[in-house]
């Protein structure tokens, strides 16, 4: 080794000291940064150069700065996405039964079935009083409420699949440009790389789009040897090294329309996990709010069916067979038919009295069926919403498991950059220790040599 | 996992996450407490929910049968005093009819008087038939208007129909009266002028019948014995619409006991026990508290307070 060899060692340290503050502040000024991964400097010792014609011992040659490492972990990574994606989707269930099971009121006095029971009661008042205008009047205001309510319950299914296409169509539409972004990021990282930088907070921000692409689209992701990641749904790409692909949702107008998701190049259906997915499997055409639709009409045409059947068996006080009470068009909208006294069939017959009313009392008893088909009917949403619920909570806390596990691996802990600031601080003041002790030593050997005892 | 590296973050992380499933807890709690509703919507309990809206069902139906009950005893009430003043009626009309029987010295004069007040017995009888609740006429079943014309006395009531009123799921009561068990029906004209007319039961016939006899001095007996048979089916339909008020008075006292029970019950399934979640909220409150205070001691040191 030379003999200003020690003043490189000294500077080579004072670099490496140097560049672990840098590290270790960009550390603590991101520590509360979403998605910042740590970085770590590393650093090797440099070896003594192999000197042909001396066997001396000699030092090596100081430090060298290999790189600056992100201690991210592949696979705690790959939990956090697939616990995300599963989250993703439970979370949109879940938030869709509570609207449904919100949306029936029940139990208490604004429900269906308070209206249903406020009605049986009216058919039974018109029995006392067959015949009196007022009491018939109130019959048909509480019939009409009940049609009310049953519209207002399949308005409200309605009107929640018009706004979850909505929602879907915002989520793959804000997913595609999450997808263009890591494309891109993908093919920065890939330049910076072969530049021999690392790109560490590149990395960062694509793969915290990664993981929103997972929450969102149930997406997966592959690492490749240049530093990108291909993310793929369902086994298709969505991203491939620098380039992204898109996806395109098309839906009809209303509840029952076909909803598909497909690949905007070529066409082919594309299998949706995740919020997309949960949401995607909501307003399909045999989907849950089709099937909560479905419930609905079923009990109104229930309903009508068994009120019109005795209704259309009585006779009028005109002498003309009953009609409808309750009528259903053709898109499921419930309307009470009678208008006043005169359209009510109350007479088992067209021989019985004129204030015979038996065909009210008959109705009245519908009571208990109906009812009773009405609340299985809230029994089983309300069973469903709590199991989706339940469902909901158990990938939320698995979600937040992966997180933590992902944290403690990849988060800052100021105490441990404390300690490492503390370390890199000494190893500064040390290097320039061995500095100024190489330099005194020249000088002793420049300056001083030869002139002992002068 | 004890290996597991703790952060600054994740212990940030760990102690949002928990203070956040308190204050979750806290808010259940406080929504129970201010609303006092256990149940608030289907999924809170379903089993429960059905339970509520059966019970809510019941006690709907149960009111309306209280107002059907009341509405019977309307009825019952209105055919009651109708019978009695019939009753009366009656009476009055055997004794008029016994006077004239006896009365071997009675001068024309007094048998047109008795003749005419048994006219006007009559007359009175017709008002009592015709006796209406609410404006539908008591006796006349499920027929509008008046049970008895007051020409000829055809009776208006259709045979075998009643008016009824439901007391509960299974049980009707009839709360009329077959107007032509009570007054009986007219008889019918003679088809071929030649043939003797079909003589009728009907009480008001009778009467008239009655009034002629006394005019013409003929013998009563027929007529005192058919007034008698008269009267006593009247007390025996009397009767049967005693039964039947006793009948609505205890069913509607059932009726009110029921939905003592039923609200009970309702209240039992719907609403909190309010010591129990005021206890609950208290303790929950303890723990939040004691939670943000262990929270806020963990979370301040770093190592850097304890350098310099």
């Amino acid at each position: 080794m030379s003999t200003f060899g020690g003043i490189s060692t000294a500077f080579s340290g004072l670099q490496a000291a140097r560049q672990g503050l840098d590290v270790t502040g960009q550390n603590i000024a991101n520590a509360r940064t979403p998605g910042y991964t740590r970085q770590r400097v590393e650093q090797s010792a440099i070896p003594a150069t192999a000197d042909r014609f001396s066997s001396a011992p000699r030092a090596g040659q100081g430090v060298s700065v290999d790189g600056i490492a992100r201690l991210a972990n592949a696979t705690l990574d790959a939990q956090v996405r697939s616990a995300s994606a599963r989250a993703g989707y439970q979370n949109a269930l879940a938030t869709a039964w509570s609207r449904i099971e919100t949306s029936l009121r029940e139990p208490g006095a604004d429900g269906l079935s308070a209206a249903l029971e406020t009605m049986w009661g009216s058919w039974q008042a018109v029995a006392n009083r067959p015949g009196d205008a007022a009491t018939a009047a109130v019959l048909i205001g509480d019939t009409t409420a009940v049609a009310d309510r049953l519209n207002e319950l399949r308005a409200g299914v309605d009107a929640q699949w018009a706004q979850t296409t909505a929602s879907l169509q915002v989520t793959v539409a804000s997913a595609n440009g999450d997808a263009a972004r890591v494309a891109e990021l993908n093919g920065a990282i890939r330049r910076a790389q072969l530049q021999g930088s690392d790109a560490n907070e590149l990395r960062d921000q694509r793969d915290a789009l990664v993981t929103d692409l997972a929450a969102s689209l149930g997406a997966t992701a592959r690492a490749n040897d240049d530093g990108t990641v291909d993310v793929l749904v369902d086994g298709d790409a969505l991203v491939l090294g620098a380039d992204a692909r898109r996806l395109e949702v098309s839906a009809g107008a209303a509840l029952g329309s076909p909803v598909a998701v497909t690949w905007a190049d070529g066409g082919a259906p594309a299998v949706l996990g995740g919020a997309a997915g949960g949401m995607r499997a909501l307003v399909a055409p045999d989907g849950v709010l089709a099937g909560v639709q479905a419930g609905y009409l079923d009990f109104a045409a229930g309903l009508a069916d068994a009120v019109n059947t005795l209704h259309r068996g009585g006779v009028r006080p005109d002498g003309a067979a009953g009609g409808d009470v309750f009528a259903i068009a053709a898109d499921g909208t419930v309307s009470a038919v009678p208008t006043g006294v005169a359209d009510l069939a109350l007479r088992p017959s067209a021989a019985s009295g004129a204030l015979d009313a038996r065909v009210a009392d008959a109705i009245a008893q519908l009571s208990p069926a109906i009812g009773g088909a009405w609340s299985s009917l809230v029994g089983r949403l309300g069973q469903q919403s709590r199991a989706e619920t339940s469902r909901a909570d158990a990938t939320a806390a698995a979600q937040s498991n992966a997180v933590a596990a992902q944290q403690s691996e990849a988060g800052v802990d100021i105490d441990e950059e404390t300690v490492n600031l503390l370390g890199y601080q000494h190893a500064y003041a040390a290097a320039a220790r061995v500095l100024t002790t190489v330099d005194e030593m020249l000088d002793t050997l420049i300056n001083r040599t030869g002139v002992v005892g002068r | 996992m004890s290996a597991m590296r703790v952060t600054n973050v994740s212990r940030f992380e760990a102690a949002r996450t928990q203070l956040q499933a308190n204050a979750q807890r806290l808010q259940e709690l406080q929504t129970q407490a201010s609303s006092q509703k256990a149940i608030g919507r289907p999924s809170d309990d379903p089993a429960g929910t059905a339970a509520s809206m059966a019970t809510r069902a019941a006690q709907r139906a149960s009111e309306q049968y209280s107002r059907n009950a009341d509405d019977g005893l309307g009825w019952l009430s209105a055919a009651d005093t109708a019978l009695s003043g019939v009753s009366s009626l009656l009476r009055t009309a055997g004794d008029r009819l016994i006077q004239a029987a006896n009365g071997a010295t009675m001068t024309p004069a007094s048998r047109e008087a008795i003749a005419s007040e048994l006219e006007t017995l009559r007359d009175d009888l017709l008002a009592s038939a015709n006796a209406s609740y609410l404006g539908r006429s008591v006796f006349a079943g499920t027929a509008d208007g008046p049970a008895f014309a007051a020409d000829g006395y055809a009776f208006a009531g259709a045979a075998g129909a009643s008016v009824d009123r439901r007391i509960g799921p299974t049980t009707t009561v009839r709360v009329d009266v077959d107007g032509a068990a009570v007054f009986g029906t007219p008889g019918t004209p003679p088809v071929d002028p030649d043939d003797p007319a079909v003589p009728g039961d009907s009480v008001f016939e009778l009467l008239d019948r009655a009034a002629a006899a006394v005019r013409a001095g003929e013998p009563l007996d027929a007529s005192i014995a058919a007034l008698g048979a008269r009267r006593d089916q009247v007390l025996a339909v009397h009767g049967a619409v005693g039964t039947a008020h006793a009948q609505l008075l205890r069913a509607k006292d059932a009726l009110a006991a029921d939905q003592l029970a039923l609200e009970a019950q309702r209240s039992g399934i719907e609403d909190v026990d309010f010591a129990k979640v005021l206890l609950d909220l208290e303790t929950q409150n303890l723990v939040y508290q004691s939670a943000l205070q262990v929270t806020s001691r963990v979370l301040q040191p770093t190592l850097m307070e304890f350098l310099r």
